[in-house]
């Protein structure tokens, strides 16, 4: 325990806060940015850390790392461009909370609290749990990543707001998409046409920035020349803090969803994209009143923003267990940590014990950080939405390229992106979902890749994946959870019925 | 307000634009040099990439730099068919990998190593068959007469047909004539993290991948495919310490390139910039700490070793299109 205390007291001095918060701010900045990743952050700062003596530089990564998570909540809520997958999810209710209900205020403080929550959540579960989550990681093989993946698409249901069936449309659609590019197992490109653009697969930041802003611009356009005057929007910063009925609601999304994101974090290889869903997902089921999802509920908020800020904590529980990076920002993690002679792995629990909590105490620390910058933002951010349509539907656009080249600096990208856009047009005209093409997108290479893994471990025996028991009952689960909104009505009315014919008789 | 918010943005604009309006009658290099790297940030070929040019970047002339953009996609294509097709004025540079030659054999690409004029090497990191501590074989011999004994029984990971783990475990097979179960994943990481949980048995793969493990006794280097052992491991014996016949040398690479028909003066200039480099403290520390190495090779020098491996691969990859 005296290591722990030392850790503590090695965080909280000026020169290691100062680090913290300027990671953090730094990473909130990457984050609203559009075409700014929180992969292209830490690696321009990586340099940077190194050059900081003793553990400043990792606690500068520690900021970054939390930050850029929270940081692209603003822009999804704000302007409904997601800046990276994992905030696609808190653009549902976000958006429409914002800017429908003029409540920018609110909306950026619940998802503020989400993330600060979770945030901090994962890193007192890593603390306590991180041994024993890794174990529990480790089991996971191709069923087993594949009954998750399963799970998570069987969330297309549920965010699908106006027909089943359309979103069922919808995630096929997104899966077709995601088997475009190079087959990894046999190395043929599949319907990449002979360019070399399509062979490592469609991107997804393109399709998303394309889907969800471009296609939303087209609309704004749309309206703006069909209404004859705009009217001025003149929104009021209501407040900073959430109130308390909202802490009320939002209170058990969030421990859920700290949960789910923890847990999926520790998942080598899976992200917070997915986690944000299924974090959406649960508190839609759990919710008393699920109809108000994707129409501005706080829990819709509060929930993938919980899950995806979770992540962090999560996603350090292989890297300082096992040494296995999760995604590219644990990647570019461990190669600081390694830089600064901290090498991640199992002897580092039992030989560096001071460095692990040293680890640990910062990430909490950062998201104290990310939350003092996030509650200060607010006001500033949300002025964003006073800026009237004509004005803003170019930035946005403009953002739209800015931020889809930047990524690769690849004009094909924002072709793609255009293309993406015009396609959603139609798609939102035609009353499709937007999310459930992103999650068959998103979900389509693991199930694919996974499934096949499984078939070559069992030599073709698809009973693999129910004889394993954690992907059984993910499987179950998955299943349960893609059926209940059509069968759970059918369910209410036949018991519903039941009741009536009982006092009847 | 106004005024400062549109300020701001100016100035953020102009730090990322990173253009330099750049003057031809000048000195070469009176301009940022463009490195293009095919990777993602942070990456092993991009770390060891920055890492060399981080080393070099002092000796070039003041207001110049080396500028690292990541394009990435189409299995490291895209990026470097925008070396190729950029100006052939030695502002554009590139990284000549090994799947380049690999794409190249299989005829994924046009691309060829013709294409290029080596300048530096920043990484030659052989790859090592990596097995579980606790399997019943410790040294290669015993891994091949395990396999020889229990055909298609060996599970090993590799990351998709036709990357260079794959084409080695293709080598063996047809050198010992012996068959293996291969499943494909995303990354060496990935095989690494199943031959811990107990799903596969074995792996080909970078050191880096897997040294924390080996450390804690977990997992074990069997064998390097490489002609001499490594400096990071030299307790790792070579697979042709225990069969004196084989010719495959196998290992990753990187070497900063610039295209085939830049000014050799030029060309000259930077080999004079970034071959130092390699040896410099700095970056002989990043490498170790990373657990990588390379060899600092000269112009003469890395052309042979290209063309042996281009050999050596198109002979493997013929095999594959065979099937």
């Amino acid at each position: 325990m005296s290591a722990f205390f030392q850790a503590l007291a090695s965080v909280i001095s000026p020169a290691s806060l100062l680090s913290l918060f300027s990671g953090a701010l730094c990473g909130v900045w990457v984050g609203v940015m559009p075409g700014l990743s929180s992969v292209m952050g830490m690696s321009i700062m990586l340099p940077l850390t190194l050059s900081l003596s003793g553990s400043n530089g990792i606690m500068m990564m520690l900021g970054i790392f939390c930050g850029a998570i929270y940081g692209g909540s603003v822009t999804a809520i704000l302007l409904n461009t997601p800046g990276t997958a994992n905030s696609a999810a808190t653009c549902l209710d976000g958006n429409p909370m914002a800017i429908k209900y003029k409540q920018p205020g609110r909306a950026l403080s619940i998802s503020t609290t989400g993330s600060t929550f979770g945030g901090m959540f994962s890193s007192v579960m890593l603390l306590i749990t991180a041994p024993l989550l890794a174990k529990v990681a480790l089991k996971f093989s191709a069923p087993e990543y594949f009954a998750l993946a399963v799970f998570g698409l069987s969330v297309v249901t549920s965010v699908s707001s106006t027909s089943m069936l359309k979103g069922i449309i919808g995630a096929i659609l997104g899966l077709l998409l995601a088997t475009i590019g190079m087959d990894s197992f046999t190395g043929d490109f599949r319907l990449t046409f002979g360019t070399i653009y399509l062979s490592g697969g469609i991107s997804f930041i393109p399709v998303l920035i394309g889907l969800f802003a471009f296609s939303q611009g087209l609309i704004t356009v749309e309206e703006t020349f069909n209404k004859k005057k705009e009217e001025v929007q003149k929104t009021k910063i209501e407040r900073i803090f959430p109130s308390r009925q909202d802490i009320k609601t939002i209170f058990p999304s969030l421990v859920r969803s700290s949960l789910i994101g923890t847990l999926i974090g520790a998942i080598p290889g899976t992200g917070g994209d997915i986690a944000a869903w299924v974090g959406y997902n649960e508190a839609k089921r759990w919710s008393k009143h699920p109809e108000k999802f994707g129409d501005g509920a706080p829990d819709g908020i509060a929930a993938p923003e919980a899950a995806n800020n979770a992540i962090s904590g999560g996603a350090l529980i292989p890297l300082l267990t096992m040494g296995i990076p999760g995604d590219a920002c644990t990647a570019i993690m461990l190669g600081a940590l390694m830089m600064q002679g901290i090498s991640p792995g199992p002897l580092l629990f039992t030989e560096q014990t001071e460095k692990v909590y040293l680890i640990i105490v910062g990430l909490f620390f950062a998201n104290v950080f990310m939350a003092i910058i996030g509650f200060s933002g607010i006001k500033f951010f949300s002025k964003i939405v006073n800026v009237p349509n004509h004005l803003m539907t170019p930035i946005i656009f403009v953002f739209c390229f800015v931020g889809t080249f930047a990524i690769n600096h690849n004009i094909n990208d924002v072709y793609l992106m255009i293309i993406c856009g015009i396609l959603g047009y139609f798609i939102i005209k035609m009353e499709f979902s937007i999310p459930p093409i992103i999650l068959g997108l998103i979900l389509g290479a693991t199930i694919e890749n996974n499934y096949r893994r499984a078939m070559a471990l069992s030599d073709g025996n698809a009973w693999i994946f129910f004889q394993r028991p954690i992907s059984c009952v993910l499987l179950i689960i998955g299943i349960v959870s893609l059926f209940y909104p059509l069968f759970f009505p059918i369910i209410k009315r036949k018991l519903a019925e039941r009741k009536s014919r009982r006092i009847n008789a | 307000m106004k005024k400062r918010v549109f300020l701001a943005l100016i100035v953020t604009f102009l730090l990322f634009s990173g253009e330099v309006f750049a003057n031809g009658e000048k000195e070469y290099p009176n301009q940022n040099i463009n490195v293009i790297v095919q990777y993602s940030a942070g990456g092993g070929t991009d770390l060891s990439v920055r890492g060399v040019l981080d080393a070099a970047k002092e000796t070039l002339p003041s207001g110049t730099n080396f500028a690292v953009s990541n394009v990435t996609g189409g299995a490291g294509l895209i990026g470097l068919n925008q070396v190729v097709t950029s100006p052939s004025d030695g502002y554009t540079l590139g990284v000549l990998n090994t799947d380049l030659v690999i794409n190249y054999c299989l005829g994924r690409t046009k691309i060829s190593v013709e294409d290029f004029e080596p300048i530096a090497c920043a990484l030659i990191d052989p790859f090592v068959l990596i097995a579980a501590a606790d399997a019943p074989y410790t040294t290669f011999e015993e891994f091949i007469e395990y396999a020889k004994a229990h055909p298609n029984e060996i599970v090993i990971g590799e990351t998709g047909m036709g990357a260079a783990p794959s084409l080695a475990v293709l080598a063996i097979e047809q050198f010992f004539d012996v068959k293996f179960k291969t499943v494909s994943y995303g990354g060496s990481a990935d095989c690494v993290t199943a031959i811990v949980g107990g799903h596969i048995n074995a792996t080909i793969a970078q050191t880096v991948n897997a040294a924390s493990q080996v450390q804690a006794g977990n997992l074990r280097f069997l064998a390097s495919m490489s002609e001499e052992r490594l400096s990071t491991y030299p307790d790792v014996p070579t697979m042709k310490e225990s069969y004196a016949d084989i010719d495959f040398f196998m290992p990753g690479f990187c070497i900063i390139s610039a295209k085939a028909d830049v000014d050799p003066a030029k060309v000259e200039y930077l080999r004079n910039v970034l071959r130092p480099a390699i040896d410099s403290d700095a970056f002989q520390k990043t490498l170790k700490t990373m657990g990588m190495q390379t060899i600092n090779m000269d112009g003469a020098e890395t052309k042979a070793f290209l063309a042996d491996q281009l050999k050596l691969y198109s002979k493997l990859c013929k095999d594959i299109s065979v099937k």
